[in-house]
């Protein structure tokens, strides 16, 4: 294309100028957060090692602004090493940012994600960890639009109706008013009443519902978000537990009450650690609450379908999101125990689509399981299931009948290029030719005669 | 004149012909409005179609805040180095100096590797150096440093694609010990690095790190060998260049490389400079060169390294980090006894796998039938045959099954265990000669063994030992895809070396490697 010298004149002209023109103006191009970062670096190179002074100049540095300046301490607890290796992956997000790729305004990453950050050991783990925290921190920012614009719609309805009252109310139009003083016969339900039903409900279960026990002892096993989100699904399967018609006994157990998934669900409840609370949570294994023959292991991996729901079984749910591991581990902690094992019917009933996978969440599993106790019906049950994930969800709703395997519309095919139409068990027809079957199958049974 | 104007148009158009679409991808939007501005008009070097260009997107409908004025100008020129427009890319330098844009820190990088894309060649290759230039870029990365004591990983990487075209490039083994504070340098800064190191006959050093590098499970790219080439071709002392060839073809043999076809050409090209003779060639499946005539070799794998690798298997993939997960205690106890007292079997059979070849929809009659079609035509040839599979397969009707398991010998697991790990190890254990029959090409197993030597010496006996089931004729016989008797590995018969390289032109992936280089000397 072009020469060497030709490019490299052209380059060097321009880099001359960059270089003695605009030396300074590099460095302003970056983020606040990058100019701030340079003091203390240079240090760090320059094989004089001074910690303190540095954070001194960081309040003079001109356009320092100190709302965005990060507490290196506090993330890596004064280990410096591990503070350059942070300076380092900021400025790798910074770079990032700049290419063009998903990362999130530095302000955004608090703390505790800095120390996650630091964990990860590719830089492909990272981009995909900034990846979703600008996601998170995109949809957070719509929220606050959408807040911001019902405020302002609300406010448009309320200085309209102000302007339309302002006129005197006529007296048919007083009369027409059924009430007393705008007051009701009626007694108002609180919230704490209707939480209160459902507490009671919930209460009745604890004495005579079924029981369904979480197994949250994974939580070794799950990377910090998938505690995370494995913390949500758990509050939501107590939650949709406690609003359905006929709860289950909900146990959790293998409880581990330091670990990051305990945390996060007592964020999430706040209240679960009272004795009122209705939610049992065990530090202890299942085998030591209930009688072994009674409980059965519900994993996506073993072979044994759950045909029939049994309402004496204590069934147990594996606390686990495998996002990034996808090791049969309730498979496996099952076999150690030696417990019963079975999968729900997910291809019995449904016809599911490629791609998505056919993982479910915990809470999705409650509700199908809440739902098959309830009607007794899988097809009600298991509408639980994303649509997205069947094949055809629009007409036949994704569902079809237990004898209709292969969705009707595929044809048996034979084996490539194998005619085993002569066998005996098989005449469906493809081949009427009598004679042609028999010599073939005498083929077949002459291999093993010789 | 005219094409200005056409281009210009063209330009101010682009809002209208684009706005219709749905960008969904991030980078789409920018790729498409500067592949249109590129593409119908070769020419935007004014600073107005340039600004034109860099407005538009910036105030498109569509962009909803991923193009910013700080993400554009790394973007653009980014986008003019893939393309490899670099000419184009150069002209929005100019660009940007025009309009007194200040460039940031990763557009720098852009730049660097804009420049180490567009000049790789020349100055690697056909060594031609600038001491003016490299000035240029020691000064711009000198003015780098002084702003940023500190860099990051992928701003260093690039630094790096920049200093290793000088004669500083030494400072390049820095900048990879601050990146490995983060991550593992990538393919082409350890590529320039070590084309950098060959040029400047550090070749001791080049070596290293191209170990290095391979340990690290990076792949060298071909300026590595295109360097080295070009400097065996420049010397004078023919015999010492042969030296450093068979050292080249000695790595290729030791890493199980294959080089593409510039490299292929390089080295034909070099071999007739030195009045030697070389040709490409094919090789037939009994692994006969066209040319030569000559045999190529089996190299099999040794006793040692076989042990070890059976041991490292049994550790890594059957136990793995919880023997839950694949097997249980029980069943690992009964298959150690059974290994125990086995005697060495000639062919090891995945069952299930060969059961479903044809798909799984099949009847248990039929899919029975199949496994006893493949077992038959070993037992044929009176060898002792071993068969893996799972409990359930006990199942299936008495017919054929009966017959499998009065000819040969069956190991069954549980239905929720993996059979695959058995089969391997059955396979290791029962000797180096044995058949092992399946489609699966192990990929998850071979996953697991971690070190990239291990997994070499894997394939290696995969691919010659392993019988892939392809279909079963009318008459029953099963066909197999066999491999070859030969190892597509750089060798040497007789004086003659043999290098296979990776050409497009071989469509089928399955089959096996065709494409050779025949090298003799005088």
């Amino acid at each position: 294309m072009l020469s060497l010298k030709h490019n490299c004149r052209f380059i060097a002209n321009k880099i001359s100028e960059a270089v003695n023109g605009r030396q300074p103006v590099l460095s302003e191009t970056l983020g606040r957060q990058i100019s701030l970062l340079n003091h203390p670096l240079k240090k760090l190179f320059s094989s004089n090692v001074e910690g303190s002074p540095t954070l001194a100049n960081h309040n003079n540095s001109p356009g320092g602004n100190t709302e965005t300046e990060t507490n290196y301490d506090a993330i890596t607890n004064g280990d410096k090493t591990l503070e350059t290796k942070l300076k380092i992956i900021m400025l790798e997000a910074e770079v990032l940012r700049q290419e063009g790729k998903a990362v999130p305004e530095s302000s955004f990453v608090t703390e505790e994600q800095w120390k996650e950050i630091l964990n990860l050991t590719t830089r492909t783990a990272r981009k995909k960890y900034f990846e979703y925290l600008f996601k998170l921190s995109k949809r957070l920012e719509n929220v606050q639009v959408k807040k911001e614009q019902k405020r302002l719609e609300f406010e448009e309805i309320k200085r309209r109706k102000t302007e339309e009252n302002k006129g005197e109310e006529t007296i048919e139009d007083h009369a027409l008013k059924y009430d007393l003083q705008h007051n009701n016969i009626f007694l108002r339900f609180y919230d704490t009443t209707i939480n209160q039903m459902y507490n009671n409900r919930l209460i009745q279960a604890i004495q005579f519902g079924q029981k369904l026990v979480v197994d949250c002892g994974y939580d070794g096993n799950m990377t910090k978000r998938e505690n995370q989100s494995c913390a949500k699904q758990l509050m939501l399967i107590f939650a949709e537990n406690r609003l359905h018609d006929e709860p289950f006994d909900v146990h959790f157990c293998n409880v581990h009450r330091d670990s990051e998934l305990i945390k996060q669900l007592h964020k999430f409840i706040p209240t679960m650690n009272e004795p009122w609370f209705p939610l049992n949570l065990h530090e202890n294994s299942y085998l030591n609450i209930f009688p072994k023959d009674q409980l059965v292991y519900l994993t996506p991996h073993c072979r044994e379908e759950l045909k029939e729901f049994d309402h004496d079984t204590v069934y147990i749910i594996g606390g686990i999101v495998d996002k990034v591991n996808n090791d049969p581990l309730s498979l496996a902690k099952a076999k150690r125990e030696g417990l019963r094992m079975a999968k729900l019917p997910l291809d019995r009933y449904l016809q599911w689509g490629s791609g998505s996978g056919k993982s479910l969440t915990l809470n999705q599993v409650g509700s199908i399981l809440l739902d098959v106790k309830r009607y007794g019906n899988w097809e009600k049950a298991l509408r639980h299931v994303p649509r997205r994930k069947l094949v055809d969800f629009g007409a036949a709703g994704g569902v079809r009948k237990p004898w209709d395997r292969d969705g009707g519309a595929r044809q048996w095919r034979p084996a490539a290029n194998v005619d085993f139409g002569n066998l005996s068990f098989n005449n469906g027809g493809r081949k009427n030719d009598n004679d042609a079957r028999r010599t073939v199958n005498v083929n077949i049974r002459s291999l093993y005669e010789e | 004149m005219i094409r200005r104007n056409i281009c210009r148009l063209l330009v101010s158009n682009i809002d209208t012909l684009y706005c219709k679409r749905h960008f969904t991808n991030r980078e789409k939007l920018i790729h498409s409005l500067i592949e249109n501005a590129v593409d119908r008009s070769k020419i935007i070097n004014s600073r107005r179609e340039w600004g034109n260009v860099r407005q538009t997107i910036l105030n498109h409908e569509q962009n909803r805040k991923h193009y910013t004025m700080d993400n554009i100008d790394a973007l653009i020129l980014g986008f003019c180095t893939t393309r490899k427009e670099y000419e184009l890319g150069f002209s929005y330098l100019q660009f940007l100096k025009d309009e007194n844009i200040k460039p940031n820190l990763a557009t720098i990088g852009k730049y660097f590797k804009l420049l180490y894309h567009c000049n790789e060649k020349y100055y690697f290759i056909e060594k031609k150096k600038n001491p003016e230039d490299e000035e240029y870029i020691l000064k711009c990365y000198q003015d780098l440093r002084s702003d940023y004591p500190i860099l990051d990983s992928l701003s260093l990487e690039n630094t790096i694609l920049g200093v290793s075209m000088t004669h500083e490039w030494k400072k390049c083994l820095d900048f990879m010990e601050e990146i490995k504070i983060t991550t593992i340098p990538n393919n082409i800064s350890y590529s320039a690095i070590i084309s950098a190191a060959f040029l400047n006959n550090e070749e001791e050093l080049g070596w290293q790190l191209l170990e290095e590098m391979f340990r690290n499970g990076r792949n060298p790219g071909s300026v590595i060998f295109l360097t080295y080439l070009s400097n065996i071709g420049k010397m004078k002392n023919t015999a010492y260049g042969a030296e450093k060839l068979e050292r080249l073809f000695t790595f290729f043999h030791e890493n199980d490389f294959k080089c593409d076809k510039e490299v292929a050409d390089a080295i034909s090209s070099l071999y007739k400079k030195l009045d030697n003779h070389s040709s490409f060639t094919q090789v037939s499946y009994k692994g006969v060169c066209n040319n030569c005539h000559l045999k190529l070799n089996n190299y099999e794998v040794g006793q040692e390294e076989f042990d070890d690798l059976k041991k490292k298997l049994f550790k890594n993939v059957i136990i793995g980090r919880d023997l839950f997960v694949k097997t249980n205690p029980a069943e690992l106890r009964k298959f150690q006894n059974f290994i125990n007292d086995m005697d060495c079997f000639d062919v090891v059979l995945d069952g299930l796998n060969i059961a479903y070849s044809a798909g799984t929809k099949h009847s248990p009659q039929v899919l029975s039938a199949m496994v006893a079609a493949v077992v038959s035509f070993f037992v044929n040839q009176k060898k002792k045959v071993l068969v893996l599979g799972r409990i359930h397969m006990n199942r299936w009707p008495k017919e054929h099954w009966g017959y499998v398991t009065n000819t040969c010998s069956v190991f069954l697991t549980q239905n929720i265990s993996q059979d695959d790990p058995y089969l391997l190890y059955c396979a290791l254990h029962s000797g180096k000669d044995t058949i092992i029959v399946t489609r699966d090409l192990m990929r998850g197993h071979k996953f697991l063994l971690k070190y990239p030597k291990d997994k070499i010496l894997f394939n290696r006996w995969l691919s010659q030992r392993q019988f892939q089931l392809l279909r079963i004729n009318e008459e029953g016989k099963p066909i197999f895809r066999i491999p070859p008797s030969f190892t597509s590995v750089s060798q040497k018969n007789d004086d003659i070396w043999h290098i296979p390289y990776e050409n497009e032109t071989q469509v089928d992936k399955n089959d096996f490697h065709k494409s050779w280089l025949c090298l003799k000397c005088r």
